[in-house]
């Protein structure tokens, strides 16, 4: 029962503050206001001056739109479930909220604006003001034209109270009290007339110093846009000027990296010839000392029988030992060639490695040449009392070797 | 009783002026308020979120109420409607926001209840949010001005914001968070008996709170480094990130305090000191707000639940 009394009373309370929101919302003044965005809180707008704006762009549509006040009174609310635009206006104290949300499919933008309310006698004065100035003055210059009038009447009103208290509790007579009054009331007039005067004049030089001002901004934009125009101008002239430097620098540099690549490349294949070259000398090198040592010994003579592994190159070596070895003198002097070249086309097994096939042709003593269809072109020096056919049989033994022939159908290089 | 009939009628019926529907609705507030109560308890229930007791109750009213309020205003702008259908509407789409409501179990004790119910009104209020800082630190409304570096416009709206919650904000939000006076006589008995092992508590559901309503400004949401915010304070901008970052975390708000210590003038680094009632100008208005009674309530403790923002 007592949990139920709690209840009841917790009920009564909430149901009162909800009677008492309408008259809160009409009698609070907002402080600040809060805008929340589907519940999340995305600005305030401060309502201590005049009117205030405040634009919200969202990823997503905007599906509800609340206002709260500094004290967390909700003074506006809008739900804008279609895509579109909805506008609401909530009264807030003597001011407005205006709503408006503008919902797409995939974002939304909301602009809540605060107008605050104009009082009687801002009005009143607006009005007054507005009648005083003259015709020709601007709306921009008018405020200060209201608030001059507001002194003057004030000052006007002021003499009139005065001049009345003093009349109630003065001794002189009624006439008397009149008459006085009318002459400061002429007087209020008069000053009230050379202020409206002094305006005017000041006003009149403030619309002349505003020509002036007007004529030299238009001189100011022309010039603006002349300067617009050159710069304008000048970029492009500067980006086309960037532009083919830029293509003169780049075609500079691939001209010099296919420069570097053809060096590279020469250099690479006069370093492989010289590679080669260097195998050659060593081998023939060996070659030498071998002889060298069979002439120093006489059991070396004999002529040791063939290994079925022995490669091809020393049976090549062993068929151009045949003639008498020099001896070292002559080996050390320029040899005579008793060997006559040969040029022929060779192919290889499926497969073959470039290192097998560079192998083989150290192993023979021969020159790599150009390849067609692939078909290696090799060039030998043969000794003398071999033959061609004898060699291509002896080559054709090693594995690698598919065919041999010395001319090809196609000429190489096509 | 034919009254109401009719009245339940007139509310399926169309409805085409905003003042015949602000009558409406004004007449037929407790039958608007027992719907939105009704939808809210039934929603709980559905979610396993429901228990029988009067804590329950309560935070289904509080939801029903704010429900209501909302309706109240964008009914408004909804006319021509049928109202009891809008209402129906409007709690409909609420609810089938995604995770619209969670537990915090860790929110369920009397001090929970009270800080959780100072942070969501936080979420709504400008000055719950500046008075934030004056009931989990004790700071005055000088030392926040010095504290988040605010201009003079920025720091008049402080002491605006202090006075409206001394005035009312304090009380009106006790109201609808539905907590006594006798819960809040009780809170201040024990921080008076046991004060550390009170803001040991209070310092553990802070952070718990802070750390769950934080998520309710993503664009406030990030955490500055203590180079960022030197810079965020010597270029002064980013008033709005301040308040908000700084009353709902505590870890920047520290690193704040001592980056502009010089600044502070021998304000001290914030720790947890809870205060339940709001800062009064003079002491002896303090005395007599402590001391009074409201018989509106047993003050047990009850259980609630807290309500996510985003």
């Amino acid at each position: 029962m007592e949990q139920d009394g709690q209840l009841s009373a917790y009920r009564e309370r909430l149901l009162d503050l909800l009677r008492e929101l309408p008259a809160r919302r009409r009698r609070e003044d907002p402080g600040s206001l809060q805008v929340f965005v589907n519940q999340e809180c995305v600005g305030t707008l401060e309502c201590d001056g005049g009117d205030s704006v405040i634009s919200v762009n969202h990823p997503r549509p905007i599906r509800k739109i609340e206002i709260r006040t500094a004290t967390g009174l909700l003074a506006g609310s809008l739900y804008a479930l279609k895509v579109g635009t909805k506008t609401a206006r909530f009264p807030v104290a003597r001011h407005t909220i205006e709503v408006s949300v503008q919902n797409r499919l995939d974002h939304g933008s909301a602009r809540v604006a605060y107008r605050a309310a104009v009082q009687w006698w801002d009005r009143a004065f607006k009005k007054m003001a507005c009648a005083l100035a003259p015709s020709f003055l601007l709306p921009s210059m008018r405020p200060k034209a209201t608030v001059m009038a507001q002194i003057a009447l004030a000052v006007v009103v002021l003499l009139l109270a005065a001049d009345r208290l003093t009349g109630r509790f003065g001794t002189e007579g009624v006439v008397t009290q009149q008459e006085r009054g009318l002459a400061r009331l002429i007087q209020a007039q008069e000053a009230v007339m050379q202020t409206v005067r002094a305006q005017q004049e000041g006003t009149a030089a403030v619309y002349r110093a505003i020509d002036s001002l007007a004529q030299s901004q238009k001189r100011l934009s022309v010039n603006l846009v002349s300067v617009e125009q050159r710069m304008k101008a000048l970029p492009d002239r500067t980006r086309r000027e960037v532009k083919n430097s830029l293509l003169a620098e780049l075609s500079n540099a691939t001209a010099e990296r296919e420069r570097l690549r053809t060096e590279i490349q020469i250099l690479t294949a006069a370093k492989e010839s010289l590679t080669r070259d260097v195998a050659l000398f060593e081998m023939r090198n060996r070659d030498l000392q071998q002889s060298v040592k069979q002439q120093a010994s006489p059991s070396a003579k004999k002529v040791t029988p063939q290994e079925p592994g022995k490669s091809i190159a020393v049976k090549a070596d062993e068929a151009s030992s045949l003639p008498p070895s020099p001896t070292p003198q002559e080996a050390e002097a320029p040899p005579q060639d008793p060997t006559h070249p040969l040029t022929f086309w060779i192919s290889f097994q499926d497969g073959t490695s470039e290192e097998s096939i560079e192998q083989l042709v150290k192993e023979i003593h021969g020159h790599r040449g150009p390849t067609n269809a692939g078909w290696y072109n090799v060039e030998v020096n043969l000794p003398e009392p071999q033959t061609t056919e004898g060699f291509f049989e002896l080559l054709r033994k090693a594995k690698i070797v598919k065919d041999l022939t010395t001319r090809l159908n196609t000429t190489p290089g096509q | 009783m034919r009254e109401r009939e009719v009245l339940s009628t007139k509310l399926s019926t169309l409805v085409t002026t905003v003042e015949e529907f602000e009558w409406l609705t004004s007449e037929a507030l407790p039958d608007l308020l027992d719907r939105a109560t009704g939808h809210t308890r039934r929603f709980l229930r559905e979610t396993g979120q429901w228990v029988d007791d009067i804590a329950h109750e309560k935070l289904a009213l509080r939801w029903g109420y704010e429900l209501l309020e909302r309706f109240m205003v964008c009914g408004r702008s909804e006319v021509p409607c049928r109202p009891l259908f809008l209402l129906d509407g409007l709690i409909a789409k609420y609810f089938s926001q995604p995770e619209p409501l969670c537990y915090h179990k860790e929110l369920l004790s009397l001090l929970g209840r009270f800080l959780e119910g100072l942070a969501s009104r936080a979420m709504i209020s400008r000055d719950a949010l500046m008075v934030f800082f004056y009931h989990l630190y004790g700071f005055g409304q000088g030392e926040v001005v010095r504290i988040l570096g605010l201009g003079p416009a920025e720091s008049q709206r402080v002491y605006k914001n202090f006075e409206r919650w001394r005035r009312t904000g304090w009380k009106r939000a006790v109201v609808e968070i539905g907590m006594t006076d006798q819960e809040l006589c009780q809170l201040e008995d024990q921080k008076r008996r046991h004060p550390e092992e009170f803001n040991t508590q209070a310092d553990r559901l802070v952070n718990t709170v802070q750390a769950h309503y934080r998520k309710s400004e993503p664009e406030h949401y990030p955490c500055l480094t203590p180079e960022q915010w030197f810079k965020l304070f010597e270029q002064d901008y980013g008033y709005d990130y301040r308040v908000w970052h700084l009353a709902l975390c505590r870890e920047c708000l520290i690193a704040v305090c001592d980056l502009r210590r010089n600044e502070l003038n021998g304000t001290v680094a914030p720790r947890i000191d809870l205060r339940v009632r709001p800062l009064l100008k003079a002491p002896g208005v303090t005395f007599a707000l402590t001391h009074r009674r409201d018989d509106n309530g047993t003050g047990r403790p009850t259980q609630r639940l807290s309500r996510t923002s985003a």
